[in-house]
């Protein structure tokens, strides 16, 4: 690809990344007064976030059991309101250490 | 100032996230074979994780523009749902 097209090619993406996220922000301000669609709205989020993580969270680590166990921990902490960072990194501590421990009982 | 030293401690964590996804991205634009500045430059002007992954194979594969258009906003007509759901938490 010539550095023309790579350049035009970057452009249009940065179009079509940015208009979609400023779009609805810039020409949609009012407040949603419809319960359905407010709570639909409102819990929307967390529904897209969960979609992009479960099931894929369950065979992204070496073996299942530490996929549960990591899953487990973050559930535990994000219940109990952490930051993002500790609910993160204590998942993959998690995942480290059951694997090392399947390890030494030979099930990995 | 404050509002945006908090901002910027907010942001950490989401920063601290894309570090990883960032390496890979680098690895895979050198793998295709792309000139050093593109993906420098794409990380620049595109906020999208999986659209710059996509906007790899898609520069290395010679793709056509309106292929470029379609990928980009099929990839990203999910943030049209998550802008409409910001703009409720800004109004009051």
């Amino acid at each position: 690809m010539s550095i023309g097209k790579v350049l035009l090619v970057i452009v249009i993406m940065a179009l079509c990344t940015y208009l979609p996220r400023m779009l609805p922000l810039a020409l949609f301000r009012r407040k949603i007064k419809n319960q359905f669609l407010s709570s639909l709205l409102c819990y929307l989020p967390y529904g897209i976030l969960a979609a992009m993580v479960f099931p894929d969270i369950f065979s992204s680590t070496a073996s299942i059991i530490s996929g549960i166990a990591g899953t487990a921990a973050a559930l535990l902490l994000a219940y109990r309101k952490s930051g993002l960072l500790p609910v993160a990194v204590s998942a993959c501590v998690t995942v480290f250490v059951t694997e090392r421990l399947l390890e030494l009982i030979g099930i990995l | 100032m404050l509002t945006f030293r908090k901002g910027f401690k907010d942001g950490v964590p989401i920063a601290l996230g894309y570090l990883s996804v960032a390496f890979a991205f680098g690895m895979l634009a050198v793998e295709k074979g792309l000139p050093l500045w593109s993906p420098v430059l794409l990380s620049i002007s595109n906020f999208t994780g999986t659209g710059q992954f996509a906007g790899i194979d898609l520069i290395s594969s010679n793709a056509g523009l309106w292929e470029v258009v379609f990928t980009i906003l099929v990839i990203n007509i999910r943030y049209m749902l998550m802008s409409l759901s910001l703009s409720q938490r800004l109004v009051r």
